[in-house]
């Protein structure tokens, strides 16, 4: 059997699926390229030194508005998402495509850079609790029902606890704010659901004619589960890791719009709401971090929804299992 | 039913306990507070701020809890050396008072004479305070010894514990200045029986009584926290609050840890044992506290937990309906509409809804917006459950038969899907508020509304962990009571069900 190849076709004739990916990997390559898009230094300049690529000096970085006397390519916008500078709360111009928050920093740069600050904590939350529930749910799925029991009165216990405090009380620990707290904090949780996912398949899939058979000509537990069940987890864990990327992204910017989240200094698309809550007049701080966070969440959602549909036809308005919990909403 | 529910019930106490403790051990790590902002550093207002914040006791096991007799050994062992300590030692030996007299007197003999000076006269403020007849002789080294063995011959008798008991209750009886310099007499050594006696007043009378109490206290210890005679009930109250809080914190300046109070001692003497200590004095003496923390968290809980259930409550009442509609719905156009809806819904975090919401309604304030924005924030999730599970029942075998034996439309969707689409929807809903906690606190700062939220905010900019690991306690009791509960509605909806209350797992 081979249900990535197999998911995949589907998955490419699925519009839900064409439409959230697309949506998905425009984000995902804006905040691969902020810094081509957005910053305070140009992206290639011929020196004395030869061709630099983002030359770090201090001199662009303070202050881009300086005429280059040398050959250089400059990104869109050239401001960095921390450069403050005098034009406070200006409508959008040439130099700022959306205008300047109250503190007088682009908010095109800052929204792009946010891009990569939400993808960032999402994709490493989901990594870790991918890895973490995969190895606790084969565990408990795999290796009999103590196990088993033992995950759900752990995950149920995780399920009592507010993400959003928890990773506050990271956030007091930690003192100096960085997405670290929330990346801890968040992946305390996003393991749990996974895990539990992994095992409620797991053990689905033990039931199963092709693992029965393998079980009757001799395979070892592990056997079972590392050549033929694991490999079948693919795409309940992409549903997972889609929905799960969705939950971090919304609880990143929930905290920073409360204050709690990254620190002031790096972009936030949470940190640009509540700056744009502050100053509605301003559109671009106000209408940008909304849609692209609104995007960001929709498309995950759409990718999900179109992963659990073709790999479960039951679901399409199925009872496939739940892909996610609740880590947090905001 | 009810013996198995109590059963897990009670295992909600050890169960609170292992996660008090697990989040106490993570976060004792967290690095120290900086006392006070000024470059110059006071050590003694940085020793009382170590202390205040337990931030020199071990965490959970205290082997050699420190108390009045290994202080006061301390002590005079500095005074004796006549060190670069020494003047720390009269210092602390001055601040532990008359508690450490038994101690002190008894052992004057084991020093050389000029140590035993030294010591002797180290305790002469201590003959001050207590308003000692000649106590100027306590302050002369050729004479200071000797005054302190006369005295402990005179009156060591009254430096027993049941004697200080009498000694505090003729005072809180009689409260007359006599009984008062009776009780200055044994200064500190009295201050065990004091704090015992000393309660939250609750009239006229217990002021006068607390009154007394917190005058001898205040006599006895140098601080500078009375009840004025002008003082309200209600500044009466705070002030024996705050008297308790620096007891929890000094206690040990004044007691001696002997026989089952040593044992205890090695519990209670910890960094866990003060917090847990710390907990119930705000449950039960600071209760009423206007500035505690306590205080603050009865008042701000209503709001957010209105915002959290209220929120709820519509979310799903409306999410379960628009669910139903989109599940029984033939149409494709409504059908994909309420499908666009459910990914709309889910594609705007509460954060965009309330910048939406002060963009259209600038004005906006209060509760009820809160519970809206809360609501609309959750709608997605159990319109999306509802829909999928009718979905997956509709074409379940015993809906066909109830239909082929002639069930109307009406009749399939309320007794036997909306029946099966529940138990998903209790599941849900029973792990929501922990979840929806991220929801509410976006809607009180947007609404200016003073609840958790902003608590909360507070404690992480002062870096007040033992507050957040309260609320992360409290929050995981109210969250475990309603799964608790969801459990009971779903096994009594299904009783297949059964088996998950009695074992915990599905």
């Amino acid at each position: 059997m081979r249900p990535a190849g197999s998911l995949s076709s589907r998955l490419a004739v699925s519009r839900r699926a064409t439409l959230g990916l697309a949506l998905l990997g425009t984000i995902a390559l804006v905040a691969l390229f902020a810094d081509v898009l957005a910053s305070g230094r140009p992206i290639v300049r011929e020196s004395e030194r030869g061709l630099e690529v983002f030359p770090r000096t201090a001199l662009e970085e303070a202050s881009p508005d300086i005429e280059a006397q040398r050959w250089e390519l400059w990104p869109y916008c050239r401001y960095g998402p921390r450069t403050e500078t005098r034009a406070v709360l200006q409508p959008p111009t040439a130099l700022h495509p959306l205008g300047t928050d109250g503190r007088g920093r682009d908010v095109f740069a800052r929204l792009v850079h946010g891009a990569r600050v939400a993808l960032l904590t999402g994709l490493s939350v989901v990594l870790i609790g991918a890895i973490g529930g995969v190895f606790a749910g084969g565990l408990a799925g795999g290796f009999g029902k103590r196990y088993g029991k033992a995950l759900e009165r752990l995950a149920q216990s995780v399920d009592v606890f507010p993400a959003i405090i928890v990773v506050a009380l990271f956030r007091a620990v930690e003192g100096e704010g960085s997405a670290l707290s929330a990346i801890v904090g968040a992946s305390l949780f996003q393991w749990a659901t996974v895990a539990r996912l992994v095992r409620s398949e797991v053990e689905r899939l033990a039931a199963e004619d092709f693992v029965l058979a393998s079980r009757a000509l001799g395979a070892t537990r592990r056997e079972v589960l590392t050549r033929h069940v694991l490999p079948h987890l693919g795409p309940a864990l992409a549903a997972s890791a889609a929905l799960g990327l969705s939950a971090v992204v919304v609880l990143e910017a929930t905290l920073s719009f409360l204050g709690l989240g990254a620190p002031i200094a790096s972009a936030s698309w949470g940190e640009m709401m509540a700056e744009g809550a502050r100053h509605p007049e301003q559109l671009g701080l106000f209408w940008a971090p909304l849609v692209l966070l609104s995007l960001t969440v929709g498309s995950a959602y759409l990718v999900a929804e179109a992963i659990r549909a073709v790999s479960d036809p039951r679901s399409a308005h199925g009872d496939a299992p739940v892909v996610a919990g609740p880590t947090a909403r905001g | 039913m009810l013996a198995l529910f109590l059963r897990r019930l009670l295992w909600l106490i050890p169960t609170l306990f292992a996660v008090s403790i697990l989040l106490f051990w993570l976060f004792s790590f967290a690095p120290d507070q900086s006392p006070n902002g000024s470059l110059v550093r006071d050590l003694e207002v940085e020793r009382v701020s170590r202390r205040s914040a337990f931030a020199d006791l071990p965490r959970f096991f205290n082997a050699r809890p420190e108390d009045v007799e290994t202080r006061t050994a301390a002590a005079m062992r500095a005074i004796a050396a006549d060190g670069a300590d020494a003047e720390e030692g009269r210092r602390t030996l001055a601040r532990l008072g008359g508690a450490a007299l038994p101690y002190v007197i008894p052992s004057l003999d084991s020093f050389d004479p000029d140590s035993r000076a030294r010591v002797a006269t180290a305790l002469s403020p201590v003959a001050r305070r207590m308003r000692l007849v000649r106590a100027d002789d306590s302050e002369n080294p050729a004479t200071a010894a000797a005054f302190w063995t006369r005295f402990w011959s005179d009156r060591s008798v009254d430096f027993r514990a049941s004697s200080v008991r009498t000694t505090v209750e003729r005072l809180a009886r009689y409260r007359t200045a006599s009984r008062a310099a009776e009780l200055a007499q044994l200064d500190t050594f009295a201050m065990s029986a004091i704090m015992a006696k000393l309660a939250l007043p609750s009239d006229a009378d217990n002021l006068a009584v607390a009154r007394v109490l917190v005058e001898a206290a205040a006599h006895a210890t140098g601080r500078l926290d009375r009840i004025d005679e002008n003082a309200t009930l209600d500044e009466a109250r705070a002030c024996v609050a705050r008297w308790h809080r620096w007891w929890l914190v000094f206690e040990s300046d004044f007691v001696a840890f002997t026989g089952t109070a040593r044992a205890s001692a090695t519990l209670s003497e910890t960094r866990y044992g003060k917090w847990a200590t710390g907990v119930v004095l705000a449950c039960t003496i600071e209760r009423d506290e206007t500035k505690s923390r306590l205080g603050d968290i009865t008042r701000a809980a209503p709001v957010t937990l209105a915002l959290v259930f209220g929120g709820i409550a519509i979310a799903y009442g409306f999410g379960t309906s628009l669910g139903v509609l989109a599940a029984v719905t033939k149409r494709r156009l409504p059908r994909v509409a309420a499908g666009a809806a459910i990914v709309a819904l889910h594609s705007l975090p509460t954060a965009t809804i309330a910048v939406l919401l002060l963009f259209l309604l600038p004005g906006a304030r209060g509760v009820v917006p809160g519970v809206l924005l809360v609501a609309v924030g959750l709608l997605a999730s159990p319109a999306q459950k509802q829909r999928d599970a009718l979905a997956g029942v509709f074409v379940r075998d015993f809906v066909r038969a109830a239909r082929a034996r002639g069930a109307g439309e009406v009749r399939a969707v309320v007794a036997q899907g909306l029946r099966q689409g529940l138990l998903g929807t209790i599941a849900l809903v029973s792990i929501e508020p922990p979840a929806t906690l991220g929801a509410a606190f976006v809607a009180e700062q947007v609404l200016g509304l003073d609840g958790l939220g902003r608590l909360t905010v507070r404690a992480v900019a002062e870096r007040d962990v033992s507050f957040l690991m309260g609320l992360v306690v409290f929050s995981v009791l109210v969250a475990s009571l309603l799964l608790l509960a969801s459990d009971v509605i779903q096994s009594s909806l299904d009783p297949r069900l059964r088996g998950r209350l009695v074992g915990g797992s599905p």
